[in-house]
């Protein structure tokens, strides 16, 4: 029921993944898997000093829902965290928009990597 | 095959010249300088990996060839993500291998902007002939990629300049290209004339005492771990990068003219869909460029593989599937400009450095002419759908769409990347305006040199790696006869 880091990496990763790139229905979980894996490697090479405000803000985005679910947000269903994820990638405040593009990003070119790279 | 490395640590060891960074910058002095019979030690902060150890382009490649797998960021409005190589042979290793000589105008405003002396067309030709024959820089032997050509006819159509680009690639007799990084050619060289090679070790400091340097370095060890190590020198060669070489010698406390006009060619791109198949699987480097807008606007064809697809979709994530569904239709453009300027500020406690870059409105407008020259080409080459990496703008299907356009593009809504960086010590006669003389001796340091991208004193306008060797290999000959 705590907000954390890795686990709200795999949860943005399946709902970006499963929203946007198409293939990633049920049944795709070992790739969807990798891609977070992926995702994960890509932060822990990030410059050093994006990375602890990143870890921060990701933390701090999983257990923004806490409040108005009683979970957070890696625990929600894919449509109710979808639908907050659409609404943190249109806000005003561009940090939040930057870190929602750095996991739309990552997650895109990991998994078209994955299905076409690795020719899974 | 990646030279051999050296395999003592040297701690406490050291050469007569210690270059640092074994980009083209440091490769090529570093074999010129060994090659002559100096005592040359060469530190490299990446691993020692040769060529074929990474698919071109790849994921892997990324986490294993660049700096911080690729993911860096210039900060601003709008920010800039950047790619810089680390590893053995530096970005050489991971790059495309577009060569262009420094255009013959840009040497003259160097000389008249920055006072730099002994570099005209007619001075560099000996040094860009010798590049070009040590890396067997040539046209394609058969037709360009699909996507490439594509380019090439919109620009022909418009009646605008548009060339291929000459690569630094060796074919073997079925066709098969290998790039002419540094790790198959220079650092081989160097390391058969004496050179010795310490990689994963990267200068954290210098600091200059009774006449010589000591160069106060990181090394991984074996367990993943790190290790101090320590060099002494009597001749210091920085060549860490337009990003790199600032911010290692502002942490020494050298800083005048360093690190504060850092440039870059800031880049926007676009997807473009055809009605015929511009695109397959491992489809080779795109290498038309339009030049028609030279130096203030390059337009040219990017890698185009589903992953690069991808991302260049962000900013329309609703057609994201329909154009991957459709990729061999589909390729990614771009087009490159010369504004803005930046700044590399080394942060305590931190290893990495502050890169910030700023862009005027101007430097928008520019942007948005590229990108409306850019939609124009491709239209008249045949697209049928346009994506421009601008929040909210497009697709673009027909010239009437171009009207979307505006004539500065918001900092808010536009993602740029960059893979060119530049000027952040530049060189010249000028000293209130440069870090090092013209041959590239760093100001009050006697002993010291830098030997990369960061001394071209301003954007070149075209890929920049043919003048980083250029002037690499003029200045190790300069000092090679006492000359610089
Ligand atoms: C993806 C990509 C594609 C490109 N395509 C082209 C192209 O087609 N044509 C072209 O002309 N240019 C291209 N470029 C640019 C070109 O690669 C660079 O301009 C060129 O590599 C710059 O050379 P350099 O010697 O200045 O620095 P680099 O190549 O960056 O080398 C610097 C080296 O120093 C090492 N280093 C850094 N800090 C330290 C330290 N503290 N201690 C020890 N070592 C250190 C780094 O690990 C690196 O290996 C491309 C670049 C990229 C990233």
């Amino acid at each position: 029921m705590t907000p954390s880091f890795s686990a709200a990496v795999f949860a943005l990763t399946y709902s970006i993944v499963r929203e946007r790139c198409a293939g990633a229905e049920e049944g795709s979980t070992r790739l969807l898997n990798r891609v977070a894996t992926y995702i994960l490697g890509c932060h822990s090479r990030l410059p050093d000093f994006m990375r602890v405000p990143l870890r921060l803000a990701t933390i701090g985005l999983d257990g923004s829902t806490l409040l108005t679910t009683g979970r957070p947000l890696h625990l929600l269903s894919h449509e109710e965290r979808w639908r907050r994820i659409e609404r943190w990638r249109a806000s005003r405040f561009s940090p939040l928009r930057n870190v929602l593009r750095f996991y739309e990003g990552l997650a895109v070119f990991g998994w078209y990597g994955e299905v076409h790279e690795d020719g899974a | 095959m990646a030279p051999e490395a050296a395999s003592t640590s040297y701690r406490n060891g050291g050469a007569e010249t210690v270059v640092l960074g074994s980009g083209p910058g440091g490769a090529v002095t570093a074999c010129l300088l060994a090659e002559a019979g100096r005592d040359v030690l060469l530190v490299e902060e990446g691993p020692s990996l040769a060529l074929g150890d990474t698919e071109s382009f790849s994921r892997d490649e990324m986490r294993r060839k660049y700096r911080n797998g690729g993911v860096t960021v210039a900060l601003g409005n709008p920010s800039i993500a950047y790619a810089e190589g680390r590893c053995l042979g530096g970005g050489s290793e991971v790059n495309s291998g577009l060569y262009h000589r420094t255009p013959p105008e840009v040497l003259d405003r160097w000389q008249t902007e920055f006072g730099l002396r002994d570099a005209t067309e007619a001075d560099l030709a000996p040094h860009f002939e010798a590049c070009e024959r040590d890396l067997n820089v040539s046209l394609l032997p058969a037709e360009a990629p699909p996507a490439s050509l594509r380019l090439h006819s919109g620009a022909e159509h418009l009646g605008w300049r548009s060339i291929e680009v000459p690569r630094w690639y060796r074919y073997d007799a079925g066709g098969q290209a290998r790039r002419q990084s540094m790790t198959e050619t220079y650092l081989p060289r160097a390391v058969q004339a004496g050179c010795r090679i310490v990689p994963q070790t990267r200068a954290r400091v210098i600091r200059r005492e009774a006449g010589q340097f000591k160069i106060h370095c990181s090394q991984d060890t074996a367990d993943g771990g790190q290790r101090q190590a320590e060099f002494v020198a009597k001749t210091l060669v920085v060549a860490c990068g337009a990003v790199q070489t600032p911010a290692l010698l502002r942490r020494s406390g050298i800083r005048d003219n360093i690190g504060r006009t850092l440039h870059f060619h800031p880049t926007i791109k676009v997807v473009a869909r055809f009605p015929e198949v511009v695109n397959h699987a491992g489809m080779g480097v795109p290498v038309h460029q339009v030049k028609e807008f030279s130096p203030r606007i390059g337009l040219g064809c990017a890698i185009s593989q589903p992953p690069h697809l991808a991302l260049a979709m962000l900013d329309h994530p609703e057609a994201l599937a329909e154009v991957l569904a459709d990729w061999q239709h589909c390729a990614v453009y771009y087009a490159m400009t010369l504004g803005g300027a930046g700044s590399v500020t080394p942060l305590p406690v931190f290893a990495d450095p502050l890169v910030r870059f700023g862009l005027s409105a101007g430097d928008m407008g520019d942007l948005a002419t590229g990108l409306r020259r850019l939609c124009e080409c491709l239209l008249a080459a045949g697209a049928d759908l346009l994506f421009p990496t601008v929040r909210g703008l497009g697709p673009i299907a027909c010239e009437a769409d171009l009207a979307k356009i505006p004539p500065a593009l918001s900092p808010g809504a536009t993602s740029l990347m960059t893979i060119h960086a530049f000027s952040s010590c530049p060189m010249g006669e000028d000293a209130a305006r440069t870090a090092t003389d013209s041959f590239g001796r760093v100001r009050d340091v006697p002993g010291l040199r830098i030997a990369d991208a960061s001394i071209l004193c301003s954007p070149p306008g075209v890929n920049p790696q043919g003048s980083v060797m250029a002037f690499a290999r003029r200045n190790a000959l300069a000092l090679l006869e006492g000359r610089g």
